[in-house]
């Protein structure tokens, strides 16, 4: 299977909508195609988002305004189509009728299945182009209003914690990642995964920003299981400077 | 005359081929997102009305006369004569740097209104500032060094630096989705008209925040009565409302200040 075939069916893969044959071919590219997996990764972290959102249901009453409303506008839209002349009815049959005509007969001819095919072709080309686009087009802002979304929706099952943590230690943009930790970090009372899951994440980050925010959290949250973690990042020669004196900083509250 | 010849052609007309901009335009196919890489001079973005992505730039490859015939090895093709190559692929456009010569020149880009784009500044050799102008769209940017001013827009941004400072002139506060401002030791200065709605959250761990808007403080318990007719220099970390609330604005600095203004 091409990249292009996979990054396509990449949402009906992740719902789950796919035959055996294709999500078994799917599966296999995954695992050898770098570029799609980090696509799948990204969608599958995304979409948990969109399908973890809370459902909106309308305000109590909304049908009956609305049947209300649609009795007082009826009338005045079937008073609107009577006006329309007679003689531009029968042009418009005819209309129809010499179009169906015309393009049976053209894609009728071998000509025209020619024609149709490299439209065909065409068109299926502009469809990925568009699909594609629109897998690409989620901007940061974007994945971060998503995850504000989440978190002030107030959930904490263990999907959408699945999905955080992934956020959190794979998303491409730093910003989004923070978002991640600070909604992680609002469901960290009583939550021993989430704890766990932030403790693990110190080991995962590279960017110093991101690795400060979360000795932040876990210090000030009082995780004392994190010490050993924050213990080892300050004398890590990877480490970069800031980290190093905020996490020895840090080790002196965690008691 | 003569004498006038000379130096005209001594020094002004060098002058005037030096400080030539020269000009690129595109018409996106089905592109709704703007990729910039690998583009470490000064940059300048904005939006236009227009359909097209219009580049200009001062550059001028300098080729020594051994070179003629040659191509660079290992380039990306500059098909843009600007030192940029221009693609279209997957209904993103990439902008990207050709050559090293890049990071000595200036660019200004200005791209169709509503389009987003992503800016990569995060490189060690970039060279120069990031300024943004009256942009209608999402942006994203990541800078090592370089600071980034960002005058009449509304956002939303997802902006991270490490060193550079992060200042932000809003036009109105996009309420479609949330900002964030990010840096490790650079400060943050953000200007806003009085009347947005925002939700600020505000976080520097060892700098000072300064601000003159009317925030009112998300932390339950009121006031400190200590603090009565007192002015307010710092807060801790935490959620604060701007009329009432409203979309999403994350500042964070580590070491840096961070400074809110009203417009």
């Amino acid at each position: 299977m091409r990249c292009e075939e996979v990054k396509v069916s990449l949402p009906e893969y992740i719902d789950l909508k796919l035959d055996q044959k294709s999500t078994e071919e799917i599966g296999r590219h995954l695992e050898t195609c770098q570029s799609c997996s980090d696509l799948h990764s990204e969608l599958n972290s995304f979409l948990g988002f969109t399908n973890g959102l809370p459902e909106l249901r309308p305000p109590q009453g909304m049908k009956g305004e609305f049947l209300e409303m649609m009795e007082t506008e009826i009338p005045d839209q079937l008073k609107r189509l009577v006006v329309v002349p007679a003689w531009l009815k029968v042009a418009a049959i005819i209309t129809l009728v010499l179009m169906t005509y015309s393009t049976g007969y053209y894609i009728g001819s071998q000509k025209g299945k020619e024609k149709q095919q490299i439209l065909e072709v065409a068109l299926n080309q502009s469809r990925q182009q568009v699909f594609l686009a629109s897998l690409q087009e989620f901007t940061g802002p974007q994945k971060i209003e998503a995850v504000n979304n989440i978190s002030q929706s107030g959930q904490t099952g263990d999907k959408l914690i699945d999905a955080l943590v992934k956020t959190m230690n794979t998303d491409k943009n730093v910003n989004v990642r923070l978002a991640a930790i600070n909604a992680l970090t609002g469901m960290i009372s009583n939550n021993q995964r989430v704890k766990n899951e932030l403790i693990r994440s110190l080991s995962l980050q590279n960017n110093p920003l991101l690795q400060i925010s979360l000795i932040q959290v876990l210090t000030e949250s009082g995780v004392k299981e994190a010490r050993s973690e924050i213990e080892s990042i300050s004398r890590s020669e990877k480490t970069d400077e800031n980290v190093k004196e905020f996490a020895k900083d840090m080790i002196k509250i965690i008691i | 005359m003569k004498r006038l010849t000379i130096i005209l052609a001594t020094f002004v007309v060098p002058v005037i081929c030096l400080g030539q901009v020269k000009k690129y335009e595109y018409v996106p196919k089905v592109g709704t997102k703007v990729e910039i890489k690998n583009l470490l001079g000064e940059i300048t973005l904005q939006s236009t009305s227009g359909k097209a992505i219009i580049l200009e730039s001062d550059f001028q490859m300098e080729v020594p006369d051994r070179a003629k015939g040659l191509k660079l090895l290992g380039s990306i093709e500059d098909n843009t004569d600007i030192g940029i190559n221009l693609s279209e692929e997957n209904g993103v456009i990439s902008i990207v740097g050709a050559v090293r010569q890049v990071r000595d020149h200036k660019y200004k880009i200005l791209v169709p209104a509503g389009m987003a784009v992503d800016l990569d500044f995060n490189n060690p050799f970039a060279n120069g500032e990031l300024n943004i102008d009256s942009f209608k769209g999402s942006l994203d940017v990541r800078t090592l060094s370089a600071n980034v001013k960002i005058t009449n827009s509304a956002g939303p941004f997802a902006i991270n630096s490490i060193s550079g400072n992060v200042e932000v002139v809003f036009s109105s506060i996009n309420q479609d989705a949330s900002t964030s401002l990010a840096t490790i030791s650079g400060l943050i200065d953000v200007t806003v008209p009085s009347g947005e709605k925002a939700t600020f959250t505000i976080n520097s761990m060892q700098g000072n925040i300064f601000n003159n808007l009317d925030l009112k403080s998300q932390r339950e318990g009121g006031p400190d009565s200590r603090a009565k007719n007192m002015k307010v220099i710092r807060h801790e970390t935490g959620e604060f409302l701007l009329n009432g609330g409203g979309q999403n604005v994350l500042l964070k600095t580590i070491t840096g200040n961070i400074y809110l203004r009203k417009k």
